[in-house]
C-alpha cells in the first residue's frame, strides 16, 4: 500500500497531469482577468487552494483545484520521484543540482504567496511620508494618542471586516461591534440618522456593488457600537473609507479608530523632491516616469537620494519601490512598495538549475566524446 | 533522511501562511489626523464654492452633491434616491473630440445597446438652443425588461471656443429619468460669466 502510494506521488503521469492542470489554470485565468481584473482573478484562480463556484448564494462547490494545491502537488512529485529514482552519485549531480533548483524555485513560489506584501505610496512633490498603504486590504485602525512622543497604533486585521465582529484587546479599555460592515459604498445625503457621534448626520451608508476594475478601488463603510468594560454602549458611530476620516471615540477623546487602506511603516521617511512625467508627442500615451526622492532618517537628516524609473526600482531596507503611476495632473508619483522576503530565492533556483543542466550537459558531452574516440582510435592504428 | 527533508520543507513553508486573527500593535510618529471637526468645515467650505469654472457659471439643483472634480473632469455631482446612486460629469477636451456619431455609440456601447447610424442618430438627437451655444442633446435607454434593472444616460455636448464639453448624466433608469428634468434646467441654466454679469 505504501510503496504503491509513493509510486503514484512520483509517477510522472502526475507531473504531467499537474502540467496540463497548470496550463488549463493559466488560461482560464488569464481570459477571467478581463471580467474581474488582474487582482480578484489573481486571487481566484492562483492564490487559492480551491476554485469554486456558487451553486446558490449560500452553497459554494469546489470545482477545480487552485494553483497553490497544484503547486504542493507538484512539489511533492518533484521530491518524491527525486528520492525514489535518483541515488547521489558522480553521474547524476546534474540532475540533482537541477532538481534542487526547481524545488528551490516552487518553494520560492509558496513563500512568496504567503508573505509577499504589496502596497502603493502617493507623495506629492514636496510631501514626505513614512508609510505606505494597501487600498485593497482595508483594516479597522484604533490610534491612541494619550502618549507625549509616539502615538500606539492597533491595526485590525481584514478578517475582523465583517457585521457581528468584535475589535477588542487587552490594552483598550473599550471594545467595539461591528454593526453593518458594506465592503463597498457611497455616502448619500439622508436625514436617517443611526450614529450618536460625529460623521452620520446628514448622511447614511449606500451598499453598492464590488468593483473588480483594477482602477476603481472598493470604499468599504461600517456602523459601529462602542461598548465599555462592562458592555454598556458608549456610543455608535460611522467610519467609512470614502472620508479618510478618524473619528473620536465616544468618551475616549485621546482615541480614534478608522476604517482605512492598511498601512506599512518604514523605519525613514520618503521625500519626493521631483517628479518628471513625459508623454509621446501629441499622444497622452506616458513615454517616461521619474521620480526623485530623498530618504531620510526618523531625525530627518538625508541619508540617501535616488531616482526611481521605469525598470529601475530602489530597493532599500528590505523593501522594493517601483515607479508605478501618477495622479493629480503630474504632481502626485505613485509607488508600488513590495515586501517579499523570499525575492532572492527564485535566483538562487535558477543558478542552480542552470549549473545542474550545464553539469548534465557536459557530462552527456564529454562521454559522447569518449565513445567517439574509442570509435575513431582503432581505424586510426588501420 | 527522506521523511527529515519533507518535514523541513513543510516546516518552512506553513509558518509562511500568516492568516492572522489578532490586531497589529506598533508605536507610530505623531501625526494630525482629518478629524469629524476638520471634515465638517471642508464640507461647508466645498458648498459655498461658486459654481464657476472655465468661465461658466452653473447652478446645480440643491440635491445635487458636489464631488471633487479630479483628472479630465471640469464638474462631479452625485444624485441619490434612496440607495440608486447617478453621476453627473462635465469633461473638456480640446478640439473635436470625435464626431457626434462616435462619442454616441461610446455612451451607448456602456449601456450594452448596438451602434447606431448616421440616420438614426439625426433622429435621436435634438438641438437644444441655450445661452451658451446649441447642445447636442440625446437620451440614451435600453427596453427594460420586467425586474430588469437597467442604466440610462443623458448626454449633451456642446462645442465652444475650439473645445468640446461633454455634460452627461448617468445611473439607474428610473432615477435618471426622474432628473431629466433637472438635467434640462441645468444646461438651460448655465451662463457665462460675462453674459451674467450683464445688467
Amino acid at each position: 500500500m505504501k510503496k504503491q502510494i509513493i509510486k503514484v506521488l512520483s509517477s510522472l503521469e502526475l507531473a504531467i497531469t499537474c502540467l496540463s492542470v497548470l496550463f488549463i489554470l493559466t488560461v482560464i485565468g488569464t481570459i477571467a482577468q478581463v471580467k474581474l481584473g488582474i487582482f480578484f482573478a489573481v486571487e481566484r484562480y492562483f492564490n487559492s487552494w480551491v476554485i469554486t463556484w456558487n451553486a446558490t448564494p449560500n452553497l459554494a462547490l469546489p470545482v477545480f483545484p487552485g494553483a497553490l494545491t497544484i503547486g504542493v502537488v507538484l512539489l511533492i512529485n518533484l521530491i518524491a520521484s527525486h528520492f525514489t529514482r535518483f541515488k547521489l552519485t558522480k553521474d547524476k549531480i546534474g540532475i540533482w543540482c537541477t532538481h534542487f533548483g526547481l524545488i528551490l524555485l516552487i518553494i520560492a513560489g509558496g513563500i512568496s504567496a504567503c508573505s509577499r506584501y504589496e502596497s502603493q505610496m502617493a507623495l506629492e512633490e514636496g510631501e514626505r511620508k513614512n508609510y505606505s498603504e494597501n487600498s485593497r486590504e482595508m483594516v479597522f485602525d484604533i490610534i491612541d494618542q494619550g502618549q507625549p512622543n509616539q502615538d500606539r497604533l492597533i491595526s485590525f486585521p481584514s478578517t475582523f471586516n465583517k457585521k457581528g465582529a468584535f475589535l477588542e484587546h487587552e490594552s483598550l479599555p473599550f471594545k467595539v461591534e461591528i454593526t453593518d460592515y458594506y465592503p463597498n459604498s457611497k455616502l448619500i445625503k439622508s436625514q436617517n440618522r443611526r450614529t450618536s457621534h460625529g460623521l452620520g448626520e446628514d448622511l447614511s451608508v449606500a451598499n453598492i456593488p464590488i468593483s473588480t476594475n483594477d482602477n476603481v478601488p472598493n470604499l468599504p463603510a461600517a456602523y459601529i457600537t462602542i461598548l465599555d468594560t462592562n458592555n454598556e454602549i458608549l456610543g455608535t458611530l460611522m467610519l467609512s473609507a470614502e472620508t479618510e476620516l478618524s473619528q473620536v471615540v465616544p468618551g475616549f477623546e485621546t482615541m480614534l479608530i478608522a476604517l482605512r487602506p492598511k498601512r506599512v511603516y518604514f523605519p525613514f521617511h520618503i521625500a519626493l523632491d521631483d517628479f518628471t512625467h513625459e508623454k509621446y508627442p501629441g499622444t497622452r500615451k506616458p513615454s517616461y516616469f521619474e521620480s526623485r526622492i530623498t530618504i531620510h532618517n526618523n531625525e530627518g537628516v538625508p541619508e540617501l537620494e535616488a531616482r526611481i524609473y521605469m525598470n529601475h526600482p530602489l530597493r532599500y531596507s528590505g523593501h522594493t519601490f517601483f515607479q508605478a503611476s501618477y495622479d493629480k495632473e503630474d504632481t502626485v508619483s505613485v509607488l508600488q512598495v513590495v515586501k517579499n522576503p523570499s525575492w532572492l530565492l527564485p535566483y538562487i533556483a535558477c543558478v542552480f538549475t542552470a549549473i545542474g543542466l550545464g553539469i548534465q550537459f557536459w557530462q552527456g558531452f564529454a562521454k559522447y566524446r569518449r565513445k567517439q574516440k574509442k570509435e575513431v582510435n582503432p581505424n586510426a592504428l588501420v | 533522511m527522506k521523511r527529515t527533508t519533507l518535514l523541513l520543507l513543510i516546516l518552512i513553508v506553513l509558518p509562511s501562511c500568516n492568516d492572522s486573527k489578532k490586531p497589529d500593535i506598533s508605536s507610530i510618529p505623531k501625526v494630525k489626523y482629518l478629524t469629524y471637526v476638520d471634515y465638517k468645515a471642508n464640507a461647508e467650505s466645498k458648498n459655498e464654492t461658486k459654481n464657476t469654472i472655465e468661465g461658466f457659471n452653473f447652478s446645480p439643483p440643491p440635491h445635487w452633491q458636489n464631488q471633487d472634480a479630479s483628472g479630465m473632469r471640469l464638474l462631479s455631482y452625485v444624485i441619490t434616491e434612496k440607495e440608486k446612486i447617478a453621476n453627473f460629469t462635465l469633461i473638456k477636451l480640446v478640439g473635436r473630440s470625435g464626431s457626434i456619431l462616435e462619442n454616441v455609440n461610446r455612451w451607448r456601447g456602456q449601456l450594452e445597446l448596438k451602434p447606431l447610424t448616421n440616420t438614426l442618430l439625426s433622429k435621436a438627437i435634438n438641438v437644444m438652443p441655450s445661452q451658451v451655444g446649441d447642445f447636442q442633446f440625446i437620451d440614451i435607454q435600453r427596453i427594460q425588461k420586467r425586474g430588469e434593472e437597467t442604466d440610462r444616460i443623458l448626454a449633451a455636448i456642446l462645442h465652444k471656443d475650439g473645445s468640446t464639453y461633454f455634460f452627461k448624466l448617468m445611473g439607474p433608469h428610473n432615477l435618471v429619468g426622474n432628473e431629466k428634468a433637472n438635467f434640462v434646467e441645468f444646461l438651460e441654466k448655465i451662463t457665462t460669466a460675462s453674459t451674467q454679469d450683464k445688467p
